[in-house]
């Protein structure tokens, strides 16, 4: 097993189809890290003087007509404190500041997890590419029967191909991951955003990238798996737009309850710590013959599900590739 | 190999019987032509022997073990290419080959000794997709001899080879059977398995219809002819045929038939006055013994 997997990653490392899906992946994750730049730079020196512009004109007002509106702001505060008595309309704060009218600069600890999750589909995409085009090859090019009459187990052919997307999986997950969640803290460093994170910030953003690897080599397995049972890439990726129209797509809008088990809400369940959707549930209105009144309710799903869900998919798949790989002839 | 038999079931709801009750036994050393038609059968045959395809029925001994039960356990005295030599594309020769060997653990040092023994060495750094057949043909037999194996099976080994390039593979051929190899290749060119054939299988349609030694299927059903020119080929022809021999014309000369003896024949000729300016003895080859048994077989 050891000297097939040592084979396979050779020819994995040698194949230019895995190197440029990890580039392209790992250069349109720079997206990501451009729109945090664009979130977190500074007022450039025209947005300066406009505000400062505006700040002026804001003052000259205030000076005019500050003290009536804080004492207006005072007697609604005085009135609100009779059914509230801890009301506080902030009376001292109305006092114009150059940052009202300055663009909003986002901080790393705002818009950090924000822009890194979106990478899921980027790494979940990359990886299902690469697994497939590890095993549809060798079975376009013919090489898998030479391959199979110098080792003919089929099963360790099998593990050592699933073996090799993951080891060269993980670092290409790193690659594209680590590319945009360093990015971005760099850019929000560069930007003067970079604030003062906590140590939650850190655990949620870490977290989210580790996930975020981890579920590009289940991308990776299932494309594994899906290659030997349909052996055509064409085939593997008929099948996934068939699967995304339908099952992703279509159905939680026909039956909306589906929604919890479908890949997509499952995968973004385990990358970001849980998710949720809404299920509209009607009960008949007592005020109408025919009426319903609906209201939508809110259906959680856990980090725990979406992770066994994801793990579920990718052992039935991989056994279905086995078992198609195993008895089927190769020609 | 015996009662061998698969079917292929196409998506046309078709059903295509490729071998039918195949019996075939190889003996140990020497090269042993399988040869067919095509569309005979040899190489979903070889296909079954290399565990590529799974039959339906029949049993296959490699070695004296089943196969492909136990074929793992001598897949490695096994060196094969079936139809064409199928690589990655993008590696070079040399890079193909230390996959291949790393595979089997062999140690790499086994590559350029295989390499130089197919007279590739010089070339092989350049990318498999690059190579002419011949050098892909020339690669995969460098490949089969990575294991050192007892048993080699080419599939079709010289087709698209230009002239030099099937002198070259026979040669190859004769030369791993010399060296106490077994060498067990297919072909539906019979010229270059004649030449090099120590023992013969030929199938048709998915059936075994000969097998033996070379000389003894040329000896056992083809006769030998006698080509005769002369000027007056009807007067020639009533005295052979008065002879008892058969008389056919064919263009300028006439062809006896009958397992004539040529030197009887010339003097039949002579002493009716009738002298011969050509005679030429034709034996027969593996092509007509091929020919006759696979049209047979068809029948």
């Amino acid at each position: 097993m050891r000297p097939l997997l040592r084979a396979e990653l050779a020819r994995t490392r040698a194949r230019s189809f895995v190197w440029f899906v990890a580039i392209l992946a790992a250069v349109a994750g720079l997206g990501f890290v451009a729109m945090a730049w664009d979130d977190t730079r500074p007022p450039t020196a025209a947005q300066v003087r406009a505000a400062q512009d505006e700040f002026a004109r804001a003052q000259a007002e205030w000076d005019r007509t500050g003290d009536d509106r804080v004492a207006q702001c005072r007697e609604v505060e005085e009135q609100t404190r009779e059914e509230h008595p801890d009301a506080d309309l902030l009376c001292d704060q109305l006092a114009p500041v150059v940052e009202q009218f300055l663009p909003y600069q986002s901080q790393l600890e705002e818009l950090g997890v924000q822009r890194l999750e979106p990478v899921t589909v980027l790494v979940v995409l990359a990886m299902l590419a690469i697994g497939v085009s590890l095993v549809s090859t060798d079975f376009a090019t013919g090489a898998m029967s030479t391959w199979l009459t110098f080792a003919p187990r089929r099963g360790r052919v099998f593990a050592s191909k699933a073996c090799a997307v993951l080891v060269a999986g993980l670092p290409i997950g790193v690659l594209v991951v680590g590319t945009v969640a360093g990015g971005i803290v760099a850019v929000t460093t560069w930007n003067g955003a970079f604030g003062e994170p906590g140590s939650w910030f850190w655990q949620e953003y870490l977290g989210l990238a580790a996930r975020q690897i981890s579920a590009g080599l289940w991308a990776g397995l299932v494309g594994v798996g899906l290659a030997f049972a349909l052996r055509h890439a064409a085939a593997v990726a008929g099948l996934a737009v068939w699967w995304v129209a339908a099952t992703e797509s279509a159905l939680p809008v026909l039956l909306p309850v589906a929604r919890g088990a479908t890949l997509s809400t499952n995968l973004v369940a385990w990358t970001t710590g849980g998710t949720s959707y809404d299920v509209p549930e009607c009960v008949p209105d007592p005020s109408t013959v025919t009426g319903e009144v609906c209201q939508d309710v809110a259906h959680v799903v856990s980090t725990a599900q979406g992770g066994l869900v994801l793990l579920a998919v990718a052992l039935v798949v991989l056994g279905t590739g086995l078992l198609v790989f195993r008895l089927r002839d190769v020609t | 190999m015996r009662g061998l038999r698969k079917t292929y079931h196409r998506l046309n709801l078709r059903t295509v019987v490729a071998v039918e009750g195949l019996d075939l036994d190889v003996p140990a050393g020497g090269v042993h032509g399988f040869l067919g038609p095509n569309g005979a059968g040899k190489t979903t045959t070889i296909r079954m022997l290399l565990g590529l395809v799974r039959p339906d029925a029949g049993t296959i001994h490699l070695f004296g073990e089943p196969v492909p039960q136990r074929l793992p356990q001598v897949v490695g005295r096994v060196g094969s290419i079936v139809e064409q030599p199928k690589f990655l594309p993008n590696f070079s020769g040399r890079r193909n080959l230390r996959v291949l060997a790393t595979a089997i653990e062999v140690p790499h040092a086994r590559v350029e000794e295989v390499l130089e023994r197919v007279g590739l060495r010089e070339r092989a750094g350049e990318q498999f997709r690059r190579y002419s057949l011949g050098m892909k043909q020339r690669l995969a037999i460098a490949a089969t001899l990575l294991k050192d194996p007892d048993l080699l099976i080419f599939d079709e080994p010289t087709n698209g080879l230009d002239p030099a390039g099937i002198r070259e593979i026979r040669e190859t051929m004769r030369a791993l059977a010399d060296e106490g190899r077994t060498v067990l290749v297919s072909s539906h060119v019979l010229a270059e398995v004649e030449q090099v054939a120590d023992t013969v299988s030929i199938v048709a349609r998915g059936r075994l219809v000969a097998a033996g030694r070379v000389v003894d299927l040329i000896g056992s059903r083809a006769a030998t002819d006698v080509r005769v020119g002369v000027a007056d080929r009807a007067l020639a022809g009533e005295l052979l045929v008065a002879r008892g021999w058969s008389v056919r014309p064919d263009g300028d000369e006439l062809v006896v038939g009958g397992a004539p003896d040529a030197a009887a024949l010339n003097r039949a000729l002579a002493e009716a006055g009738v002298f011969a300016h050509t005679l030429r003895t034709v034996r027969p080859d593996l092509e007509q013994v091929f020919l006759e048994l696979t049209a047979d077989g068809a029948a």
